[in-house]
């Protein structure tokens, strides 16, 4: 039966995504449901590669009044590329930032948007192609992704 | 439609082999496609910068790809070392095409 295929793929889907994701997640908090696609994405960042946790920081204040414009640093030493990714806004990659020889340092600073409340993830690539993980919590008071509008 | 106008803050002289922040701000409003107008009770397309790369010399230094979640007039800060004097160029790649640049001389002394 196709229907039953269908279920099938999508349980592997799951269990794929959720294994990737879960061990990032070496934190006692669970995991946000996959409304958005974010665990998909999490797997193409890490093409199946184990994430070894410690090595990325995400700078950000616990509670972010202003859901529209959320200071946020992320930092890995020795990294080629750093990706955030949101469980709770409508689309789950925020940024994915790629260094260079002379920003061997590998840190970013800006500002995002963050609809609701959630807990980010980090996911960094090193240059042995290794691939760090973080995550992180922030209470946000006005979301900022809204429908609604201002102007 | 407004042009969006980059700004950025690079120091002018540096120590050959340091470490310097770079700091850049471009105003856009990074309209998320989320958005409906309240004037018009219509949705709101969306239109935002899609990229941003740093390049000293010609080398590659930074770049971030930029999504609906990066909030109105990026910021964008990094890190990097100044291996000898030359020229940082900055480029903002638009959904609608444009491409805003920008350079700055860092000189080694």
């Amino acid at each position: 039966m196709p229907g039953e295929i269908g279920i099938e793929i999508q349980r592997r889907k799951f269990l794929s995504h959720g294994t990737a994701a879960m061990a990032v997640i070496s934190s006692p908090l669970p995991l946000l449901a996959d409304t958005n696609g974010y665990l998909a994405e999490i797997s193409a960042f890490t093409g199946g590669a184990e994430i070894l946790p410690g090595g990325v920081e995400i700078g950000i204040d616990e509670v972010a009044e202003d859901g529209h414009s959320v200071p946020v640093m992320l930092r890995a030493h020795g990294a080629r590329e750093i990706a955030l990714f949101s469980p709770a806004n409508p689309f789950p990659v925020i940024t994915v930032a790629h260094f260079g020889r002379l920003a061997a340092t590998a840190v970013t600073r800006t500002r995002i948007r963050l609809a609701d409340s959630q807990e980010l993830i980090a996911l960094a690539r090193m240059t042995d192609g290794r691939i760090r993980g973080a995550r992180r919590r922030v209470t946000v008071v006005v979301g900022g992704c809204n429908v609604g509008d201002s102007g | 439609m407004s042009r969006s106008k980059p700004r950025v803050k690079v120091p002018k002289s540096v120590v050959a082999g340091e470490t310097v922040t770079i700091k850049t701000l471009i105003s856009h409003p990074m309209e998320n496609g989320h958005r409906v107008s309240r004037q018009t009770g219509e949705p709101v397309e969306r239109h935002i910068i899609n990229r941003f790369e740093a390049v000293f010399n010609g080398e590659h230094v930074m770049a971030m790809d930029l999504h609906p979640s990066i909030a109105a007039n990026p910021y964008i800060a990094f890190e990097m070392e100044v291996p000898e004097s030359g020229l940082l160029g900055f480029a903002w790649y638009d959904d609608d095409g444009e491409v805003y640049r920008m350079e700055k001389p860092i000189k080694v002394g």
